[in-house]
């Protein structure tokens, strides 16, 4: 690859390097992020916090490469991100990421292992192989009922299952989660939740979280709190209450 | 089948020197003669130079549409002596002429005064309308009544052609010509060489509109895309955050171009179909005859082919807005 520049040890997927990003409103300059720095280890479970404009979802979106930096480095899988061709960061964002919207965002002319498929295709993936790999996806969520089910036919917290079940379609080294449970209510919320650190400790998934409440990042590994754009605190919860299940990877 | 068949050989007045040399000629092609002479005709004290036909309606039968156009009364008869038929056009003239706005209809009596001099009253058989602006602006009589009013015997004014195979046309005006009969060889067009000027100018316009069809075409197939992006950006954002690149969300909507240009040929062919056949039975009158679309195969395929291109190239603009957007603007709707 054109940019490829290899950071740090292979034990880290994501390192930002004194990251901005800066909008203009008008004759106004706002700073969203004014400098971030931070490291994601493979396998880690890291939730982001802050209040409302403190830069959380836009530190997301910077990272999944949906939106350009104002200045800084971030670094995916050991490749400088943000300096490749448009082209190559397509190829990027389906092979190394796997995204979770607060909102769903399902396609709703599509059923659900449909909307599984869909990246897997993407990708070139045969149809049947396809089908084979959305069929495993959806049990591992536990919606193997519901294979052939539209959105509008699904619960809240069942339409978050598939697209966490497609974000994890082709196999990313990241998952990024905008406020996964903003839209669910307390029990699905907390399913949603159960579901991430699942994956995370059965699957060893890398999640990267944003969330505005602690109770939910706390579950993580590790919580970063951010406030006016910089990393105002930084600390590792105990998660080793966890009772590991018995599903093997997929 | 019209009322004078495809070509014509005339001359001035009453010939006797126009001959039957094309008699001659192979099988598919049909004859038959005529009296063309100048009348003054007068009804209701009203008098107009008409144009009258010495006709054999036994012969005309087989050969021109003349007897199955009749709108009021009947037709000739072989020994009629005494009765008139009209054209349309110079019915609607004595109507029109007479003040009092009755129909000149069958039952009527007319007077005509012929070129020698001789007067003699006729009473209307019937009006014929064969869509033809010759036939309806002429007043027919029997040949037997003209040649005793002329004193004439086995003389003609005109020969008309008719042939079986009408692409034969030229080829047989050639041989004609080559037979000397006499007289001036016309065919249908060289007679209303007119009407080449007015399909030249049903042509333009005919261009004109097509232009702008594939012009609006272009437009409305731009605006659909337009509109289909708009309301689909949120998962355009989706699909390239989930890995789709610039060519796949390109090649969807230009698919989805293709698609509406495909549906809308076929529904355009199929109206237009529909309206070819509809007008093929219930043609528009017009006065040099029956309009009758034509669709010419080799236009029609270039048409359908410019409507589709121009259709799918104008889906392109909208197509590569939408594909080259930011990712977060589109997720977010802006």
């Amino acid at each position: 690859m054109e940019n490829r520049v290899i950071r740090g040890s292979g034990d880290l997927i994501l390192e930002t390097e004194d990251l901005k990003k800066s909008y203009m409103t008008g004759h106004v300059e706002t700073h969203a992020l004014c400098g971030i720095n931070m490291d994601i280890k493979r396998g880690e479970f890291v939730a982001v916090m802050g209040p409302s404009g403190s830069g959380k979802t836009t530190l997301l979106n910077l990272t999944g490469m949906l939106d350009e930096p104002t200045r800084g480095a971030i670094y995916i899988d050991g490749h400088n991100v943000a300096n490749l061709k448009e082209s190559q960061k397509t190829k990027f964002r389906l092979t190394k990421l796997g995204f979770v919207f607060q909102f769903f965002n399902l396609f709703p002319e599509l059923t659900a292992l449909e909307n599984i498929c869909l990246p897997l295709m993407l990708k070139g993936k045969l149809k049947r192989e396809c089908v084979k790999r959305a069929t495993k996806l959806l049990s591992l969520v536990g919606l193997k009922e519901r294979l052939s089910h539209y959105p509008s036919e699904l619960s809240g917290g069942e339409q978050q299952r598939v697209s966490i079940a497609r974000a994890l379609a082709n196999r990313p080294a990241l998952i990024l989660a905008d406020e996964p449970t903003a839209n669910l209510d307390s029990t699905t919320a907390a399913e949603i939740m159960s579901l991430f650190k699942q994956l995370n400790k059965e699957q060893n998934e890398t999640i990267l979280m944003v969330t505005h409440e602690k109770e939910f990042a706390e579950e993580a590994d590790r919580v970063i709190q951010l406030k006016d754009g910089l990393v105002v605190d930084e600390y590792h919860t105990d998660t080793s209450e966890y009772q590991a299940g018995t599903q093997s990877k997929v | 089948m019209t009322a004078m068949g495809s070509i014509v050989i005339k001359e001035k007045g009453i010939s006797s020197t126009l001959n039957w040399k094309v008699s001659g000629l192979d099988n598919g092609v049909h004859l038959i003669s005529r009296f063309n002479n100048g009348v003054s005709l007068s009804y209701k004290n009203k008098t107009f130079g008409e144009f009258a036909n010495g006709i054999s309606p036994g012969k005309e039968a087989g050969f021109s549409i003349l007897s199955k156009s009749v709108i009021d009364g009947g037709f000739l008869d072989e020994d009629d002596t005494s009765d008139v038929v009209l054209g349309k056009e110079v019915a609607d003239k004595l109507k029109k002429e007479s003040n009092d706005g009755v129909i000149v209809k069958s039952g009527e009596k007319i007077q005509m005064l012929y070129q020698n001099g001789k007067k003699r009253h006729y009473r209307v058989k019937g009006v014929v309308d064969t869509k033809d602006f010759i036939a309806t602006n002429s007043v027919f009589v029997t040949r037997k009544e003209m040649e005793n009013v002329l004193g004439l015997k086995n003389k003609a004014s005109e020969i008309c052609v008719k042939l079986e195979d009408p692409a034969a046309l030229n080829e047989i005006k050639k041989d004609i010509r080559g037979l000397d009969t006499g007289g001036k060889i016309l065919t249908w067009s060289d007679k209303a060489g007119f009407l080449e000027d007015v399909m030249k100018g049903v042509d333009v316009i005919r261009q004109i509109l097509s232009g702008v069809s594939l012009l609006l075409t272009a437009v409305i197939i731009s605006i659909i895309i337009y509109i289909n992006t708009q309301s689909k950006k949120r998962q355009i954002g989706i699909l390239k955050a989930i890995g789709a690149g610039n060519s796949v969300v390109l090649s969807m909507f230009m698919i989805q171009s293709a698609i509406f240009a495909v549906l809308g040929i076929a529904l355009g062919s199929g109206i237009f179909l529909g309206i070819t056949n509809y007008l093929k039975i219930n043609p528009i009158s017009l006065p040099f005859g029956d309009l009758v679309p034509y669709v010419e195969k080799n236009l029609a395929i270039t048409y359908v082919l410019a409507f589709f291109f121009s259709s799918v190239l104008a889906g392109l603009y909208p197509a590569r807005r939408a594909a080259k957007g930011v990712i977060i603007d589109s997720i977010r709707g802006e």
